[in-house]
């Protein structure tokens, strides 16, 4: 079992943030770099198969290797990787410690085969994740303490369905389920809400902006790509899970249509694009599987991309409300071009890695002939545009400047890591069978089809034509769009408090009506038996002590005669 | 430094320029067009027709617009809703 920990790519990561600890300057900047490289490389060398242990009874697999498992552990370190080239000059070691404990767990619950071991990464994943949105600064403190309530009542829905399952089946290995018993809903239920799923969506939007230029990048990697990646091992053609998927498509690009700050509005992206994951999921077949696991790849990438993107005007202009910025692409060319790149990969435009993965999705819904899935999942293709697509680029970089901002692009190293992910963005969608021999199921799904990208090409471009006509409708305004975190940051506050007056004026109620009814029996006691009472006037002080000198004599008596 | 105002304000207008409309008109024309030459293969029907992509596309997007537009109506609040 020692030798092969020794091979988990996440204990390269929790060895990068021990060192991280106890260095500075250049060594800091080796470590940062050098332990997401070398998790790369201990992914490609963990051999497939699992390793079981015995632990307090329970048979577990703390690592169990498949194609699946490396492509997302690949995946995922490599975005350790960017994101820790990305923040290279960030100060904080208690955040980029945090990042790369954070990415150890998403690597621990690639490798978990059992629901014991799962559940310890996910609650490491939920812990440094939440130290990461706190790092975002004041600001962050309530968004940062809603994120870790919404994870720890996640973790406590998937605790109460593994002891379930486990009671049940009597076994704690990770396998296909269906949800049949209360126990599987409620790991289910556990799996949704780190997916960003309704009712609890609302947590990706709150705390994601409230994080760092750099803290984002690392959230926005791991929390819902690992839950959509045990969703996919769990609950896969669960019917349940296409309309929830689509639901939160829909509702991410309403609400970042709608959005003015860049990061919110991209957050929102993300729920979209999760959305259409977890539909795939529910979809089922290998061709939607694999589906999943390729855009999960290819967004891992493209959104940290955007999110660098948001990070950098964050980090030079200080800002990142869209009606205080614009035309920012001749001061920041580099990260315009970023942003552009990344805008048309998560638009799943044809030669990027979007058009790879995304296609092979909707080609599933299509040929199950899921009409109404396949209805809304092109409609949720062609919407992109609405939010990171389209409007993000153009009203960031290319509208007519508000105000003389004197920026430039960021520093060497964000710059690289930009460039960095563009590339892959490019090089996926060129050369998609890199990807595609790493996929679960054979891929037997050719993207370039000339019916393919004629079809994209026009989605996309009549639905950018409607946004070029209806633009001044889609001018950013301040504000925020109200959403389910209403109802527990405004109604349930407001039902805490009703409870709260209740309950004080109940308690203060009780407690006169006490103190009237002890002040009575007071008085009638004192009425009685007081000095001057029917009972006490036959009670003088006189009598007592005579009884006091008539024992006390009657003892010495007995003392001297024993 | 450079100043941001040089080079926007021209790429404003030649986008909102009448050359780059007819520009945009002709190659969405082309676009549609091309649907006669390239053999579409649908699974429902309606997605096999000539310019489906092209009038799904812009009538999605319009119908997501105007979802965006009510939603906003109804919940839109001021940033400091929450401060309190």
């Amino acid at each position: 079992m020692t030798t092969s920990l020794f091979f988990s790519p996440a204990t390269a990561l929790l060895a990068g943030a021990l060192a991280l600890l106890f260095t500075t300057g250049i060594a800091r900047k080796a470590v940062l770099l050098a332990f997401p490289l070398l998790a790369l490389v201990l992914v490609w060398q963990v051999p497939t198969g699992s390793v079981t242990a015995n632990y307090l009874g329970y048979a577990l697999i703390p690592i169990r290797a498949d194609d699946l498992a490396l492509l997302f552990g690949a995946v995922f370190a490599l975005a350790a990787f960017l994101g820790t080239l990305y923040a290279l000059d960030r100060s904080s070691t208690l955040e980029l410690t945090s990042a790369l404990v954070y990415a150890a767990g998403a690597l621990g619950v690639v490798y978990a085969g059992d629901w014991i071991t799962l559940f310890v990464w996910w609650e490491v994943m939920a812990i440094a994740s939440t130290i990461i949105v706190v790092c975002g600064g004041e600001k962050a403190h309530g968004p940062a303490f809603r994120y870790a309530l919404i994870h720890f009542l996640g973790g406590v829905l998937l605790m109460a369905g593994i002891a379930g399952e486990i009671a049940m089946s009597g076994s704690a290995t990770i396998t296909s389920l269906k949800p049949d018993s209360w126990a599987r809903w409620l790991i289910l239920a556990g799996l949704l809400v780190n997916v960003g799923a309704p009712p609890f969506w609302a947590w990706v939007s709150d705390a994601y902006p409230a994080s760092s230029w750099s803290g984002m990048v690392f959230l926005s990697v791991f929390t819902t790509k690992t839950a959509v990646y045990v969703l996919m091992r769990t609950f896969p053609g669960v019917e349940v899970l296409v309309w929830v998927g689509l639901v939160m498509a829909v509702y991410g690009i309403v609400y970042a249509a709608l959005e003015n700050d860049i990061r919110r509005l991209l957050a929102f992206a993300i729920v979209s694009q999760m959305g259409i994951k977890v539909a795939g999921v529910g979809i089922g077949t290998s061709l939607a599987l694999n589906g999943v696991a390729a855009h999960s790849a290819a967004a891992i990438i493209y959104t940290a991309l955007l999110v660098m993107v948001a990070g950098s005007v964050l980090r030079q202009t200080g800002k990142t409300r869209l009606n205080e910025l614009s035309g920012l692409a001749d001061a920041m060319p580099l990260t315009a071009f970023a942003c552009m790149i990344g805008a048309l990969a998560i638009a799943a435009f044809p030669l990027t890695s979007g058009f790879v993965s995304k296609s092979m999705i909707i080609e599933a819904a299509a040929k199950e002939h899921l009409a109404a899935a396949w209805i809304l999942l092109m409609a949720v293709s062609a919407g992109a545009v609405l939010h990171a697509g389209l409007r993000l680029p153009w009203l960031l970089f290319f509208g007519a400047p508000k105000e003389r901002l004197h920026v430039t692009d960021p520093p060497q190293a964000m710059r690289i890591a930009m460039a960095l992910a563009a590339v892959l963005c490019v090089v996926v969608g060129i050369v998609p069978d890199g990807l595609y021999v790493m996929l679960p199921h054979p891929v037997a799904y050719v993207p370039y089809t000339a019916s393919h990208i004629l079809v994209q090409i026009q989605l996309l471009a009549f639905a950018a034509l409607v946004v070029y006509l209806m633009r001044d409708w889609l001018q950013p305004q301040r504000g925020i769009t109200l959403d389910l975190d209403w109802l527990y940051r405004r109604l349930g506050a407001w039902i805490a408090r009703g409870f709260d007056d209740i309950t004080d004026r109940g308690w203060t109620r009780l407690v006169s009506n006490l103190n009237g009814k002890a002040a009575r029996l007071h008085e009638l006691l004192l009425a009685y038996h007081g000095p001057t009472g029917t009972f006490g006037r036959t009670w003088p002080t006189g009598t007592m002590a005579f009884w006091t000198t008539f024992l006390l004599g009657a003892f010495l008596l007995i003392a001297a005669m024993g | 430094m450079r100043d941001t105002r040089k080079t926007s304000p021209t790429l404003m207008k030649t986008l909102a320029g009448k050359d780059f409309r007819k520009l945009g008109l002709v190659v969405l024309a082309v676009l549609v067009l091309l649907d006669l030459a390239v053999a579409q293969h649908g699974y429902f029907g309606i997605d096999g027709t000539f310019g489906f992509a092209a009038w799904f596309g812009a009538l999605s997007c319009f119908a997501l617009i105007l979802l965006a537009l009510a939603v906003g109506s109804i919940l839109r609040a001021p940033e400091g809703t929450y401060d309190d």
